[in-house]
C-alpha cells in the first residue's frame, strides 16, 4: 500500500491488524470475516515503523515474547528463537537490550519478532523508513527474499514509489483516505487509472501537458503546435492533459520529423549511468501548477550541458493523457 | 594557586548561606534531641553533657513510638502499594486506551483532585462508621490510598504519553490483553516513574495527621498523631529533648528511603527501545 503522508495507508493497515475499529465495512481473511475478532486471535504479525521493541528485555526474550505469552514450554521457545536469529543472522545480539543495537539490528530483531509465530499474514507499516539509503536498499532485498522463502503473504506500506514498484507483487495506491488504483506495478506505471497515479509513480516525475482535442489522433498543446497521441474516441475540442515520462523523449538532432521539439537545457543531473535534463521548451508548455521544466531522461552519459540547444520528439504509442475528469 | 572568577566565589557563598539555612534547623534538632534535660536552656548549642542516647530509647521504647512506627508503615506501605497499583491500571486506561468520554473521566479525577479532604471528612467519618471499620487500619488506608491516585495518575501521564503506544500494539500483535500490557511492558518501564511517584506519595501519607487523628484511636495512631501525644506529655514532664528525639526519629524512615530510591530518579530504563 502506498500514498502520500497521510493518506490513511496506516490507518487501514492497523485497521486489517485490528489496532483500530473499523466503523463500516467488513474484513475478511480467507472468505472469514475477522472485523470483530481480537488482534491476537487473527494470526497476524507486525512491524512497526519504530521498530517497538521492548526496551526492558532482551533480543531473545523480544523474539519470543509471543511465544511465552501463548504458553509455549521454554526449551521449544528458545529453539524457535535460536532458529530465526540464524535465518536474520543476529545470533550474536540475542542477549543485548535493543538500546544497544544499531537501527539496521533493531530493524532485523523487529522482523524476527514477527517471524517467530509463523503467522498467516505479515503486516509492515514503514520498516525501513528509519534507516539510511544503503541500508534501506540492502533489507529490502532481504525482504523480498524473505517473502519468497516463507511464501506469506505480506501487507507493505510505504510511502516511498520506489520501494512499492521494487518490492510488490500487487500495489494499492491510495490518497485522501480512498484507493486510486490498485494492480500490479507495471499496470500501474503503464496504465495509470488517473493523473494522480501517473504523477505518483516514478521518478523522475511525469511531465504533464495541457492540451485539447484537435482531431482523431491529435492534440492541441496551448503553444499552436500539434502533438501526435494514441487515437481515442474523444470528441474535438476536449480539454486533456498529456502525460509524457522522462523516459520516453527520443533526444535526436538529426531526425527531421515534423512532431520533433526544440529546447534549452537549463540543469542537468548527472547520476552515472543515467543523466537528467531539465529543459526549457517555448513549444511545449507544462502545467504551470505542477512543474517549470520539462524533463527528460537519458540512459546515457549525456554530452548536453547548460545552455545548449537540443531536439526532441515523443514517441505517440508512449504518451498517456487524462481529461479533466482525473480519469485516463 | 588557582584563582576563581569572583562571580563564582559569590555564587558559592550564597549557595553555602542557603545550604545553612536548609540544614540549620535538622542539625538543631538533631543537636538539641541528644542534650540532657538540664541542657536544654542553656545557650550551647551542642550539647556538652555528652550524648542522652536514652532520650530516643525512651522516646521509643517508653512512650510506644515503636508500636506507632508499625501502625505508619502499615497504613502508609498498603495505602502506597495499593495505591500505585490502582494508579498504573487507571493510567493505562485513560492515557493508553482510546474511548468515548476518556477526557470527561480526567477532568473528573482533576476536579476529585482539588477537592480538600475537610470538605469529605465527615461524610468519609460517618460512611466509615456505618460500614463498621472506623477506628480500624482500613479507616485510613481507604482514604489514603484515594489520596495516593491524583499525584501518581498525573506522574504516569506524562510518562504515558512519551512511552510511544506501538509498543502497547506490538504486545496486543503479540496476544498480549490488557493485564498482560501492563504487566509485561508498562510496569517494568514505569519502575522508575512509580519509584518517583511513591516516594512523594509515601511522604505524604505517612505525615499525614488530620485523618490520622480522627479515625483511630490511640491502638491505631500513626507517628505524627503519636509525636503530638509526646509533644504534650514531654512539656509536661520537663523533658524537652526527649521530644526532639521523637521528631528525629519521625522524619528518619522518609530520609533514609530518600537516600535509597534516590538512584532510581536518575535511571532512564525506558530508552532505546524505539528509535530515539
Amino acid at each position: 500500500m502506498v500514498g502520500p503522508s497521510g493518506c490513511g495507508k496506516s490507518t487501514l493497515l492497523r485497521t486489517i491488524a485490528g489496532l483500530e475499529d473499523a466503523t463500516s465495512g467488513e474484513i475478511v481473511l480467507n472468505g472469514r470475516d475477522v472485523t470483530n475478532v481480537a488482534p491476537r486471535d487473527r494470526g497476524f504479525a507486525m512491524v512497526f515503523q519504530n521498530y517497538a521493541l521492548y526496551p526492558h528485555l532482551t533480543v531473545a526474550e523480544n523474539l519470543g515474547f509471543a511465544l511465552r505469552l501463548a504458553g509455549q514450554p521454554k526449551a521449544e521457545i528458545n529453539a524457535a528463537v535460536d532458529r530465526v536469529a540464524e535465518t536474520l543472522q543476529i545470533t550474536d545480539l540475542l542477549t543485548k537490550k535493543p538500546r544497544q543495537l544499531s537501527g539496521g539490528q533493531r530493524q532485523r530483531v523487529a522482523i524476527g519478532r514477527a517471524i517467530v509465530r509463523q503467522p498467516s499474514v505479515f503486516l509492515f507499516d514503514e520498516p525501513l523508513s528509519n534507516l539510511d539509503a544503503a541500508l534501506r536498499a540492502q533489507m529490502r532485498v532481504e525482504l523480498a527474499a524473505l517473502h519468497q522463502r516463507l511464501g506469506t503473504s505480506m501487507i507493505y506500506v510505504t510511502h516511498d514509489q520506489v520501494e512499492a514498484m521494487t518490492m510488490a507483487d500487487r500495489i494499492v495506491l491510495m490518497r485522501a483516505g480512498l484507493v486510486e488504483q490498485q494492480g500490479t506495478p507495471l499496470d500501474l506505471y503503464n496504465r495509470p487509472a488517473n493523473r494522480f497515479v501517473a504523477g505518483f509513480l516514478g521518478a523522475p516525475r511525469i511531465n504533464f501537458i495541457p492540451a485539447r482535442i484537435a482531431a482523431a489522433g491529435w492534440a492541441e498543446l496551448a503553444s499552436g503546435r500539434r502533438m501526435q497521441i494514441p487515437a481515442a474516441t474523444l470528441a474535438p475540442g476536449t480539454e486533456v492533459t498529456l502525460g509524457l515520462r522522462p523516459e520516453h523523449f527520443v533526444v535526436d538532432d538529426t531526425s527531421n520529423i515534423d512532431d520533433s521539439f526544440e529546447g534549452k537545457v537549463v540543469l542537468e543531473e548527472r547520476l552515472g549511468r543515467e543523466t537528467v535534463l531539465h529543459i526549457d521548451a517555448p513549444d511545449l508548455p507544462l502545467d504551470p501548477s505542477e512543474q517549470t521544466h520539462l524533463v527528460i531522461q537519458r540512459n546515457v552519459q549525456s554530452a548536453f550541458s547548460t545552455g545548449d540547444v537540443l531536439r526532441f520528439w515523443f514517441p505517440p504509442k508512449r504518451s498517456l493523457f487524462s481529461v479533466p475528469t482525473e480519469r485516463r | 594557586m588557582r584563582r576563581y572568577h569572583p562571580l563564582t566565589v559569590v555564587k558559592h557563598l550564597v549557595l553555602c548561606l542557603l545550604s545553612l539555612a536548609f540544614a540549620g534547623p535538622f542539625v538543631w534538632v538533631i543537636a538539641t534531641s541528644l542534650k540532657a534535660s538540664s541542657e536544654f536552656f542553656s545557650p550551647n548549642f551542642l550539647p556538652m553533657d555528652g550524648l542522652q542516647w536514652e532520650n530516643y530509647t525512651q522516646a521509643f521504647v517508653t512512650y510506644g513510638l515503636a508500636h506507632n512506627y508499625f501502625n505508619s508503615l502499615t497504613v502508609t506501605v498498603a495505602a502506597v502499594g495499593l495505591g500505585l497499583a490502582i494508579a498504573l491500571l487507571a493510567a493505562y486506561g485513560m492515557f493508553r486506551l482510546r474511548f468515548r468520554f476518556r477526557n470527561t473521566v480526567f477532568v473528573a479525577l482533576v476536579v476529585v483532585m482539588m477537592m480538600p479532604p475537610q470538605l469529605t471528612l465527615i461524610s468519609q467519618f460517618l460512611l466509615f462508621q456505618k460500614s463498621g471499620i472506623l477506628y480500624s487500619p482500613l479507616a485510613l488506608i481507604l482514604p489514603y490510598t484515594l489520596g495516593v491516585l491524583p499525584l501518581s495518575v498525573f506522574i504516569l501521564r506524562s510518562f504515558f504519553k512519551e512511552l510511544p503506544i506501538d509498543l502497547d500494539h506490538a504486545a496486543r500483535m503479540d496476544g498480549a490483553t490488557d493485564l498482560q500490557i501492563v504487566r509485561l511492558v508498562l510496569l517494568p518501564l514505569s519502575v522508575p516513574v512509580l519509584a518517583t511517584a511513591g516516594i512523594l506519595t509515601f511522604i505524604q501519607t505517612w505525615n499525614e495527621f488530620l485523618l490520622a487523628s480522627i479515625f483511630v484511636r490511640s491502638d491505631w495512631a500513626t507517628i505524627p498523631v503519636a509525636v503530638a501525644n509526646i509533644n504534650n506529655i514531654a512539656t509536661q514532664d520537663g523533658n524537652q529533648p526527649m521530644k526532639f528525639a521523637a521528631v528525629v526519629l519521625s522524619f528518619l524512615p522518609l530520609f533514609v528511603l530518600f537516600l535509597f530510591l534516590q538512584r532510581f530518579f536518575v535511571k532512564g530504563l525506558a530508552s532505546g527501545g524505539v528509535k530515539g
